[in-house]
């Protein structure tokens, strides 16, 4: 109401104040136009209509209750309105896709060292459709704040065979993945903590499919395959993880 | 004319409801139906013959513990089985990051691991729980039950019960 009182002899550009609340109530065009004055239709949240004229004062119309309660709805309205947005960028971001941002050596010829930002898609692993060489982002399982990016390796059942400390020693192991369960590695063994460590993770830990890289802008586009190692001995382990 | 316009706006409210109570069922709270006897004297206690939608337990399970994941011994939450991911489960926490479990039926002692913790049922005869696939992680629970719903008898608050055994320092 404060807004129009002050704007009372602005009134005859009243239809271009871009006051949110008003403008939904103004017509679009003057209705009457004379040369001294020029009168609204207005329609109230009481749903009367009334004239609006320059140096009337309508508003005194409205009882000081009615002017609160239409103030208060319509603040109410707004904030439905902000959260149905904050709802729907909840349930995109839970159920669609979002955004992530991932760092560290782990993953280090696919993901920089440096930030990255990513989109991951959360169908796919909410369907059990996540398989072999997909990258992942997971629950770390033994810290359920943090997450890591890798990438699988092994569905339930697969044998795997892993190097367990590739810098100092080419023992190899073997072992199988349970029911329910996945392996994951990073793409840098050297460096990476992952199943490796604390073995295969449940399937349920897994919080999306990483497939679209978007920030630095230089590296925009799909993450690909896991790239050949150079090492012969892993590429004879990598083949024979492959086969079974 | 007006059917049309009639049936977008029920369909634009029902889109808006259903984005509301996800996103309420996601971060606040769930009702939860409860099937099966492995919670028994909690959940379904066994005078109960006829088992339906209609007379099981529905709880309530509450979602802000998940900000944090801070649980303490005896809550009963409800996560992924790990053998399934599918699937939901409900047991009680019997032990936390670094506790030593004895395993019953056995003379091993396991250390829970860090990030994990230790499943089981109320009702030990019938309950598929961590004595058959050993901790779980953290990160897979999916709530913490506060309130029984259903049963309009057996409305009540669900009280942390001290493990029967099982728990040493």
């Amino acid at each position: 109401m404060l807004v129009i009182f002050k704007h009372l002899d602005l009134i005859s550009q009243a239809h271009l104040l871009q006051i949110p609340i008003f403008r939904r109530q103004f017509s679009p065009a003057p209705a009457t136009a004379t040369k001294n004055s020029v009168s609204y239709k207005v329609q109230f949240a009481g749903n009367e209509r009334l004239k609006l004229q320059p140096k009337i004062f309508l508003c005194i119309n409205m009882s000081l209750f009615q002017q609160w309660a239409f103030i208060v709805k319509e603040a109410l309205d707004k904030s439905f309105l902000v959260a149905k947005f904050f709802c729907a960028v909840h349930v995109t971001n839970t159920y669609v896709c979002s955004t992530a941002m991932v760092q560290g050596p782990s993953m280090l010829p696919t993901f920089n060292l440096t930030n990255e930002i990513v989109l991951l898609e959360r169908i796919s692993t909410r369907n059990g459709k996540a398989g072999t060489g997909d990258v992942v982002i997971l629950r770390s399982p033994e810290n359920p704040r943090k997450f890591v990016t890798k990438r699988i390796i092994g569905m339930e059942g697969d044998n795997i065979t892993y190097l367990v400390d590739p810098k100092n020693s080419d023992r190899t192991e073997t072992r199988i993945v349970p029911k329910g369960h996945v392996w994951v590695q990073g793409d840098n063994i050297y460096n990476s903590y992952d199943s490796r460590n604390f073995g295969p993770v449940p399937y349920g830990l897994l919080q999306g499919k990483v497939f679209w890289r978007i920030w630095p802008a230089g590296v925009f586009g799909s993450i690909g395959k896991r790239p050949e190692t150079v090492d012969p001995a892993l590429k004879v382990l990598e083949q024979s993880n492959h086969q079974s | 004319m007006r059917g049309a316009s009639f049936i977008w706006t029920v369909c634009k409210s029902s889109f808006t409801f259903g984005l509301i109570g996800l996103t309420v069922s996601d971060r606040v709270a769930s009702v939860v139906h409860v099937r099966g006897l492995s919670m028994s004297p909690t959940f379904n206690p066994p005078n109960n013959t006829s088992f339906g939608l209609f007379t099981d337990d529905h709880v309530l399970v509450e979602k802000r513990c998940l900000m944090d994941y801070k649980f303490s011994h005896g809550d009963v939450v409800v996560f992924c089985s790990p053998r399934n991911y599918k699937e939901k489960q409900i047991k009680r926490i019997t032990g936390l990051p670094g506790d030593w479990i004895n395993v019953p039926f056995s003379y091993d002692a396991v250390k829970i691991p860090e990030g994990h913790c230790w499943v089981e049922g109320d009702n030990p005869t019938d309950s598929l729980d961590s004595r058959s696939f050993g901790p779980i992680p953290l990160g897979l629970i999916r709530g913490r039950v506060t309130h029984i719903l259903w049963p309009p008898q057996r409305v009540q608050k669900i009280d942390k019960k001290l493990p029967r055994s099982g728990l040493t320092f």
